[in-house]
């Protein structure tokens, strides 16, 4: 099964959209099972409709999405409050952050807050990472170790940058907190995946394609392309997301 | 299709923590159906590593013919020229690569431009690292541009993963400024650049051998571009740039 652990539906501010149905046809075209859907930064700001969007897109089909929530938690006890509502009350199985999108910095105090509530909620936060000043490997790592409970997920390798020099940065942020894994959509120097596949184990690498951002099909690719055992390839393709969300209970081979 | 990859490295280089030997290049090389690899260091003469260009130099005698060398060297360097001089001139080296966040200088820096006029007097191509970095953003090259329109510079990554736009539209305005594919996480961007400015202007490179040449090169052909398209940006468009390089008689090139 093939799981893509990282996808953005709606329309953003930030000049990309994917509906639903887009979605599921790419889904379909690159032979992907289930995706997890998060919103977008949409026009009015408002995450909250956001988030009954991405409830409803996984009600109607249950088979196919895994919704996360996104919340903003420089609103403080109101992030909370709807942190809850949406893992209580509308059944979402996760939170994202996207501290660049939303501008600030997730080591901040309201996020570290955020993060330990997902973690009491038994839900992973995944983390749009890698921009430096918002959501730098270290500053992650800084998150990690305030939250041990909670499992979380960096996409982008932990690292945007494309002289591959917060590579080492985003690999001590793994080597110190054993609640951190890596999404792949975008790494550059795919021997960094493979360096982290050997020191930390394939449980920690998460097939992200971070669509439309990113192109769901190329992301898939990248994973293929990085020199692992087809059973680590596995986990990495689908099973790691699914132990995480506790939907399967299938380990390392 | 002899495909030619315009971008790649050989280097052992213990401070950045790569050890890439060329057999590793070759071998991933072989596995992608490459014929030939432009290669460059990491590590730039004389300052982060003397015997820079010697080691690619013998590296790129023991694989003749599959790998092409590009002398990379800090402008700051008092020697800068005369070592360029030595590397295409002695070496028989097919032009220069800059990674402006290794030597600490933008596009723009008085050495980079003074280095940048050197090499195009022997119609040697400039590669340089763009990206998101303070140093390698797409838009402090419009000074070199400028200043320096004899020169074949050719903006790696293609403004890396949130400058894609500015370096297709420094590339719109500047006739001398081309693209390479390497680790450009977005296929439809490439294609978009293709349409912008032409096939003709964007090669393909992989990065490798750390980035995987077999999958930059799907990224390519997921493009569906035309045969003739496909032809420029795998092999025609750097072969070309390869063949006006003036070595002076060179003794020791590397053909």
């Amino acid at each position: 099964m093939i799981v893509d652990a990282l996808a953005l539906i709606g329309t953003s501010i930030n000049g990309y959209r994917l509906g639903a149905e887009e979605l599921l046809a790419s889904m379909h075209q690159n032979n992907i099972d289930r995706c997890v859907v998060a919103p977008v930064q949409p026009m009015t700001y408002r995450l909250e409709t956001q988030n009954d969007s991405v409830a409803a897109a996984q009600a109607q089909y249950p088979d196919s999405f895994i919704a996360f929530c996104r919340v903003d938690p420089r609103q403080g006890p109101d992030a909370v409050a709807e942190l809850r509502r949406c893992v209580l009350g509308l059944g979402l199985k996760g939170l994202m952050l996207h501290p660049m999108e939303e501008g600030y910095a997730v080591n901040d105090t309201s996020a570290v807050r955020l993060v330990r509530e997902a973690g009491a909620l038994g839900v992973p936060v995944v983390v749009a990472a890698g921009y430096p000043w918002m959501a730098h490997a270290q500053q992650i790592r800084f998150v990690a170790e305030q939250a041990e409970e909670t499992t979380i997920v960096m996409s982008h390798g932990g690292q945007i940058n494309i002289s591959g020099l917060a590579q080492a940065d985003a690999y001590l942020a793994m080597e110190a907190c054993d609640n951190l894994s890596v999404g792949t959509n975008g790494v550059y120097r795919q021997d960094f995946l493979e360096e982290c596949v050997e020191a930390f184990g394939p449980e920690r690498i998460l097939f992200t394609s971070m669509a439309p951002v990113f192109d769901q099909g190329f992301e898939i690719d990248r994973v293929r392309s990085i020199k692992m055992e087809e059973l680590y390839r596995q986990l990495v393709l689908g099973k790691n997301v699914l132990r995480i969300l506790g939907m399967e209970t299938e380990g390392r081979p | 299709m002899h495909i030619i990859d315009s971008h790649a490295h050989v280097d052992e280089y213990e401070a950045f923590g790569w050890f890439d030997p060329p057999e590793t290049l070759i071998e991933l090389m072989d596995e992608a159906g490459i014929a030939q690899a432009v290669v460059m260091t990491y590590a730039d003469a004389p300052v982060l590593k003397a015997n820079a260009l010697q080691y690619l130099y013998e590296a790129c005698r023991r694989h003749s013919g599959r790998l092409i060398p590009y002398a990379r060297i800090n402008p700051h360097a008092g020697n800068a020229e005369s070592l360029l001089r030595e590397a295409i001139v002695d070496m028989g080296m097919k032009g220069l690569k800059i990674h402006q966040e290794s030597v600490t200088a933008a596009a723009h820096h008085p050495s980079v431009l003074r280095l940048v006029k050197a090499a195009a007097k022997f119609s040697a191509p400039i590669l340089f690292h763009t990206g998101d970095e303070s140093l390698s953003l797409p838009q402090q090259f419009a000074k070199l541009a400028q200043e320096v329109p004899e020169a074949t510079v050719i903006l790696a990554h293609m403004g890396g993963y949130h400058h894609t736009e500015d370096a297709i539209g420094l590339c719109e305005k500047y006739d001398n400024l081309l693209l390479d594919t390497s680790a450009c996480p977005y296929p439809h961007r490439i294609a978009e650049a293709i349409r912008r400015i032409g096939a003709d202007r964007v090669l393909f490179g992989s990065d490798g051998p750390g980035c995987n040449p077999a999958l930059e090169l799907r990224k390519i052909r997921r493009l569906e571009l035309s045969q003739s398209e496909e032809q420029l940006v795998l092999h025609d468009n750097i072969a070309s740039i390869l063949e006006r390089v003036r070595n002076g008689g060179s003794e020791r090139g590397n053909r």
